[in-house]
C-alpha cells in the first residue's frame, strides 16, 4: 500500500512554531495534504510528550492514532473528499547537537524516530540529564553526534537515526559553516550505522547522488514544518504496510518499499547559489568558480551557497543522472499555485476559497497536484488551475535561484520582468 | 616518550629533589597537579620506592581520583595511598579494628533540621549550625552556652543512631593514635608523604599527619597562599609558616610560570598580590569589564556573548566563527549561590545546556524526591526514609489512609500509578514534573517496574543523578570554582559587597575576599568577563574596591546600550499589557 510519509516536524513546543501546530492540527492537514504518517516531532519536551500519551493510542506495530472521540470531531468539519482517510503518527524529534570536534564547532541535526513511548521515556530520561530538554522541543543538546547515535542504539535498536536536512550551511552534517566534509568525521566507527539522510528543503536527491560515497544510503524528504499547514512540503513514498517495522526496512535498506521522494525546488531556498545580496549579484556554482569567488562588484569573497557545496564535496559532474533512481517528483505547494493564478498572495482570502473548492471536487492536496487527470480537473471548471498543475507536473517553470539569505522564486508562468540580478534566467527541466 | 619530557626544567628539579620537608609554592595553572604526580611517580619509578610507603593527601576525592587515574597510566604495579584527610583516617581506623559508622550528609542534614525547629535559634541557618559544630569539634572556634547545649544534643543524636560525623572521625583518628601511639607500628608509617593544596589544610589534620612521618621527614607540600579561601574551616595560609618553624631545614621552590592563561590573565592576576608569574602562552587574550543596566541585562550578556561565541544557535542570530568552542568552555562564577537563580532561569528559557555545582537534579526537588521515596516505600518497606520525612513534616493525617489507598493501585504501569499518587496525594505536577513522569514511562513494559525503577533511583542517586560525559556551560561560586579551567569566564557581581563580600570589613576578611577573587580570575584561559550591573535588586551598586587595583591598559570596557534596552523593555511591556486586553 502506498503511504507517504513526513517524519519531520516541530510541534507548538519548538521555537518559532505556530500556536496550531497540536496534534490536532497535524491530524487535520494530514488530511487536507493527504499524507499517511506524521512524525509526532519534539517527543523530547516533557508536556509534548504527555499530550502524546494523552491523545494518541497504539495502533499498527509502532504507529498510533488519534484517539476516536477527538478525531471524530475533526473529521467532522472536513469536506467529504478527505474525511475517510487514515492518520498514523509516528513518534520522532529533531536533536539540535552543538559540540567542538577537531577544534571546530560543529553544529549538526538530527532526526530520531523510535517504536514506543517507552523508547522515548528511557532516552528523554538520559537527554534530561544531558541538556535542557523543557524550554525547546528541538532542544539543544551539548554532545557529539556520535555519542548521541550510540545513546540511542543502546537503548533500542530498532530507532531511526537519520542525519537531518545535510546540506543547510548553520546546522547540518555537511553544512559549510559548521558540518563535515564526510559522514566518517561525524560518526568515526558508527558510520556504517548511518543509513539515511534527510535531503531538506536546499537539496533534491540529483545533487546528493552527485556524491558517490552517498550511493548507498537512503535519500529521504520530509518539511520540518513549523506550522500544520506546511507538512508534507516534502515527503517521502512508500509502498509498504502501516507497520514501524516496514517503515524502517524500508528507509534502512533502499528496498522495492521505497518508491521515491516528493520535493521542493531546491532553487527556492535561500542559500541556493552564490552571491551577494547588496551587490545584487548572484552566481552558480560554474560562474564562482570563474570569479575565484570573488564579488564583481565588491571585490570581497561571495556568500557561498548549498550548491557550491555539493559541488566542492562531490566526485561526478553537475549534469549526473544515475541510470536507475527513485523517484523524484517536484512540487508547488497548491496554495501557491492558486495565488500565482489569481496573481494575489497566499494569505487572501480568495485564494484560500479555491483552495478549499478544489479539495472538496478532488480529494487532498497529494491528489490534485500528483494523481488526478489533468483533464479531470479541467472538465470541472477549474482550467486555469489544470493547466499551471499539469506544467508544474512537466517541471516547466521558472526558476530564479536564492542566493545570500535572499529566497528563490519558482513560477508556472513566465514572471513579469523586475529587477534580475545579474545572471541569466534559466528554465529548468528534469 | 616518558612522563618527564613532557616537564619544564624547574617541575623536575622538584620532582628529583624534592626529599626532606619541602615547600612547593604553586601558583594558578603552573602544573601542581602535574608536580605532584611527577613526584610520586619518580619516587616509585626511579627512586623505587614501594607504593605502599607513599601517602598522598588531596583537598577532595575528586583530586584523589584525578591523581590515582593518571598514575594508573603509567603501569605501576602497586598504587600509592592517595586519598583525603577524611578518607585517611577512616581507612586507617578500619584497618585497625575500628567500627565506623559514618553517617550520610543527607542524615545529618536532618538531624540539624530537627534540632534547629525545636530550638529557638531562629537566627542561624542550617549551613551556619553545620560550620559551628565542625569548627568547635576542630578546637577553633568557641562555642557559646547555648551553642554548646545544642551540640550535645546533636551528638545525643549521632549516638542514638549509632552513627559518628566527619568531624568525629579526625577526634577518633587523633585520639586512636595517642593511645596506641607506643604501639604504633613502623610500617603504619609513611617514608614519603605528600600533601596537596597545602594552604587548605587545617592545623589539626597537619598535627595529625606529621605523626605519621618517618624520622626521615620527608614531607612533600605542595599549593599557593593565594588561594587559601577555608579561613571559616580553620585553614590559613599561616600552614606555611608553621611548616617552616616545623622544619627550619626546609627546602622551597616556586612554580611560577602559568600555562594556563593567556598573557594578559596572568598580568592581571599579578596586579592583585603584586605576585610574580609569568605565563606560557602566547596568545594575549581579553579581559572585558563590562557595565550592565540591572542583574537582567548581565544575565542577557553572558547569554548572548555565548550564542556568539558558539556562533549563533537558532537561524536568527547565525553567524561564522573561526574558533572552536563547545558550551563546556564556558564558566558564570559568583560570590554567593543567591546570584544564580535569574541567571538559571534566563539559561532555562536559552535551552542552552548548563548544570550547576552542588546543585541537585530534578529528583531532588520537593515534590519529585516525595513520590521517589513514596516508591522505594511501595517497593520495600524497610526503605523508610519515606516515614521519617512524613514524620519530620507533620504531615501525618490520613497518611495510612492515603497509603492504603495508594496500595490499591500497585499493579498498575508505573507510570500510571505515579498519576495515581497525583491524585490521592494530592500534589503539585510542575513541568519538572511532568518531565519525570514522562521518564520513567520507560518502566511502564516491566511487571516488575517499581522494583526496577527503585533500582534506578538508587543508581543514579550514587552518581549524585549527575552525568559528566556532557558539554554543559557551568554555573559556580568562587569556592567551587577552586582547581577547575574555563577558556571563557564570566564573573557576576564586579561589585562592592558582592566582591568583597559584605560582611567583610576587617583586614583579613577583605583578604580572604582577594584571594577568592584571584581564584575566579585564574580560571580563565582566554577570556575574561568582570561584569558589573549597575543595579542590582532595584538598588544602585558601588564599585568594587578591587577596581583600582586592577585596572591597567589590557582591560577593555563594554557598556551596555542602554537606550536600546529600555526601548526593547517597553515595547515587552506594552506586548504584555496588550495580550492582558485580549
Amino acid at each position: 500500500m502506498k503511504q507517504i510519509l513526513d517524519l519531520h516536524i516541530h510541534s507548538s513546543y519548538s521555537r518559532g512554531t505556530s500556536k496550531n501546530s497540536t496534534l490536532e492540527g497535524l491530524y487535520k492537514w494530514g488530511k487536507i495534504k493527504g499524507i499517511s504518517i506524521i512524525g509526532t516531532g519534539d517527543f523530547t519536551h516533557p508536556v509534548w510528550f504527555s499530550e502524546i500519551r494523552e491523545k494518541l493510542e497504539p495502533a499498527e506495530f509502532g504507529l498510533f492514532k488519534l484517539k476516536e472521540e477527538i478525531a471524530s470531531k475533526i473529521d467532522k468539519e472536513l469536506p467529504f473528499s478527505i474525511r475517510n482517510k487514515d492518520i498514523r503518527f509516528i513518534l520522532s524529534v529533531e536533536i539540535s547537537n552543538i559540540y567542538s570536534k577537531n577544534e571546530r564547532v560543529r553544529k549538526v541535526h538530527n532526526l530520531i524516530v523510535v517504536p514506543d513511548f517507552v523508547t522515548v521515556s528511557a532516552l528523554n530520561d538520559q537527554f534530561s540529564r544531558i541538556g535542557n530538554i523543557k524550554s525547546d522541543g528541538r532542544p539543544i543538546l551539548g554532545v557529539d553526534c556520535k555519542n548521541l547515535l550510540s545513546i540511542v542504539l543502546n537503548i533500542n535498536p530498532q530507532a531511526l537515526f537519520i542525519p537531518a536536512h545535510v546540506w543547510t550551511p548553520w546546522f547540518s552534517l555537511f553544512g559549510s559553516k559548521s558540518g563535515f566534509d564526510r559522514i566518517e568525521e561525524a560518526f568515526d566507527e558508527l558510520t556504517p550505522e548511518i543509513k539515511s539522510i534527510e535531503t531538506g528543503l536546499s537539496s533534491d536527491p540529483f545533487m546528493n547522488w552527485r556524491l558517490s560515497f552517498l550511493d548507498n544510503l537512503t535519500i529521504i524528504s520530509n518539511s520540518d514544518a513549523h506550522s500544520p499547514e506546511k507538512i508534507g512540503r516534502e515527503a517521502t513514498i512508500l509502498n509498504c504496510d502501516l507497520n514501524y517495522l516496514d517503515i524502517r526496512d524500508a528507509i534502512y535498506s533502499n528496498n522495492q518499499k521505497l518508491i521515491g521522494t516528493i520535493e521542493f525546488f531546491p532553487q527556492e531556498g535561500k542559500y541556493h547559489y552564490d552571491g551577494h545580496r547588496a551587490c545584487n549579484v548572484r552566481f552558480s556554482p560554474q560562474e564562482t568558480k570563474k570569479m575565484g569567488g570573488v564579488c564583481p562588484v565588491c571585490l570581497k569573497p561571495l556568500t557561498i551557497g548549498v550548491d557550491y557545496r555539493v559541488s566542492e564535496l562531490s566526485d561526478r559532474p553537475f549534469e549526473y543522472r544515475p541510470q536507475i533512481h527513485k523517484s523524484v517528483e517536484y512540487i508547488i505547494p497548491l496554495i501557491e499555485i492558486i495565488a500565482e493564478v489569481k496573481k494575489s498572495t497566499v494569505g487572501s482570502k480568495t485564494v484560500w476559497e479555491i483552495y478549499h473548492r478544489l479539495i472538496s471536487s478532488f480529494g487532498s492536496e497529494f491528489e490534485i497536484l500528483r494523481e488526478i487527470a489533468i483533464k479531470d480537473i479541467e472538465k470541472s471548471g477549474f482550467s486555469e488551475y489544470s493547466l499551471a498543475i499539469e506544467k508544474m507536473r512537466k517541471g516547466d517553470v521558472y526558476i530564479n535561484p536564492g542566493f545570500d539569505g535572499v529566497y528563490g522564486t519558482i513560477s508556472i508562468f513566465k514572471p513579469e520582468d523586475k529587477t534580475t540580478p545579474y545572471c541569466g534566467q534559466m528554465t529548468f527541466l528534469k | 616518550m616518558t612522563y618527564w619530557e613532557e616537564l619544564s626544567l624547574k617541575q623536575r628539579k622538584i620532582i628529583e629533589g624534592g626529599d626532606g620537608p619541602y615547600i612547593v609554592n604553586a601558583g594558578p595553572g603552573t602544573g601542581k597537579t602535574k608536580t605532584l604526580i611527577g613526584r610520586i611517580a619518580y619516587l616509585i619509578l626511579n627512586k623505587k620506592v614501594y607504593a605502599e610507603r607513599i601517602l598522598c593527601l588531596t583537598f577532595t576525592r575528586k583530586a584523589a581520583f584525578e591523581i590515582l587515574d593518571r598514575l594508573k597510566l603509567l603501569d605501576l604495579s602497586t598504587l600509592p595511598f592517595v586519598n583525603t584527610f577524611h578518607g585517611f583516617a577512616y581507612e586507617f581506623l578500619i584497618k585497625n579494628g575500628q567500627n565506623i559508622n559514618l553517617i550520610s550528609d543527607q542524615e545529618r542534614k536532618k538531624i540539624l533540621e530537627n534540632l534547629l525547629e525545636k530550638s529557638n535559634f531562629k537566627e542561624f541557618n542550617l549551613n551556619k549550625f553545620s560550620l559551628i559544630i565542625s569548627n568547635f569539634k576542630n578546637g577553633i572556634y568557641e562555642a557559646s552556652f547555648q551553642e554548646k547545649e545544642l551540640i550535645e544534643k546533636y551528638d545525643e543524636e549521632l549516638l542514638k543512631r549509632n552513627f559518628i560525623d566527619f568531624d568525629d572521625l579526625i577526634i577518633k583518628f587523633d585520639r586512636f593514635i595517642e593511645e596506641n601511639k607506643n604501639k604504633t607500628r613502623a610500617n603504619e608509617m609513611f617514608d614519603y608523604i605528600l600533601i596537596d593544596e597545602f594552604q587548605d589544610t587545617n592545623i589539626f589534620q597537619y598535627n595529625i599527619v606529621k605523626k605519621f612521618l618517618t624520622p626521615l621527614n620527608n614531607l612533600f607540600v605542595i599549593g599557593d597562599p593565594f588561594q587559601s579561601i577555608y579561613s571559616f574551616r580553620g585553614a590559613s595560609a599561616r600552614i606555611f609558616d608553621i611548616f617552616k618553624t616545623d622544619f627550619p631545614n626546609y627546602k622551597e621552590e616556586t612554580l611560577d610560570v602559568n600555562y594556563r592563561s593567556s598573557k594578559n590573565i596572568v598580568s592581571l592576576s599579578n596586579l592583585i598580590f603584586s605576585s610574580n608569574i609569568s605565563s606560557y602562552s602566547e596568545q594575549k587574550g581579553e579581559i572585558f569589564l563590562v557595565e550592565t543596566y540591572d542583574e537582567y541585562s548581565e544575565a542577557d550578556f553572558i547569554i548572548k556573548t555565548i550564542d556568539e561565541k558558539i556562533g549563533g544557535t537558532n537561524l536568527i542570530n547565525v553567524s561564522d566563527i573561526e574558533k572552536s568552542a563547545s558550551f563546556s568552555d564556558f564558566a558564570v562564577i559568583y560570590r554567593t549561590h543567591s546570584l544564580n537563580k535569574l541567571l538559571k532561569k534566563k539559561l532555562n528559557k536559552s535551552g542552552f545546556p548548563f548544570q550547576v555545582v552542588g546543585e541537585g537534579a530534578i529528583f531532588e526537588e520537593k515534590e519529585i524526591e516525595f513520590v521517589c521515596l513514596l516508591l522505594l516505600y511501595l517497593n520495600d518497606e524497610s526503605e523508610d526514609e519515606f516515614l521519617r520525612k512524613i514524620q519530620r513534616e507533620n504531615n501525618k493525617d490520613l497518611f495510612q489512609d492515603k497509603l492504603s489507598q495508594t496500595r490499591v493501585f500497585l499493579n498498575l504501569p508505573l507510570s500510571q500509578l505515579v498519576q495515581k499518587i497525583i491524585e490521592i496525594w494530592n500534589i503539585n505536577s510542575t513541568e519538572d514534573f511532568s518531565l519525570f513522569v514522562g521518564n520513567i514511562v520507560q518502566f511502564d513494559k516491566d511487571s516488575d517496574g517499581l522494583k526496577r525503577f527503585a533500582e534506578y533511583y538508587k543508581r543514579l542517586k550514587q552518581n549524585e543523578f549527575y552525568d559528566y560525559e556532557s558539554d554543559k556551560i557551568t554555573l559556580l561560586t568562587m569556592h567551587a570554582a577552586k582547581g577547575l579551567e574555563f577558556k571563557h569566564v564570566f564573573i557576576c557581581g564586579f561589585e562592592e559587597g558582592l566582591i568583597p563580600y559584605k560582611k567583610t570589613g576587617t583586614l583579613s576578611e577583605i583578604e580572604e575576599e582577594k584571594k577568592l577573587f584571584y581564584v575566579a580570575v585564574t580560571r580563565a584561559k582566554e577570556e575574561l568577563y568582570l561584569i558589573k550591573a549597575i543595579n542590582r535588586d532595584s538598588k544602585k551598586t558601588k564599585e568594587s574596591q578591587f577596581k583600582k587595583t586592577i585596572m591597567s591598559e589590557f582591560i577593555k570596557e563594554i557598556k551596555d546600550d542602554w537606550k536600546k534596552l529600555f526601548k526593547k523593555r517597553e515595547i515587552q511591556m506594552m506586548q504584555k499589557r496588550q495580550m492582558k486586553i485580549f
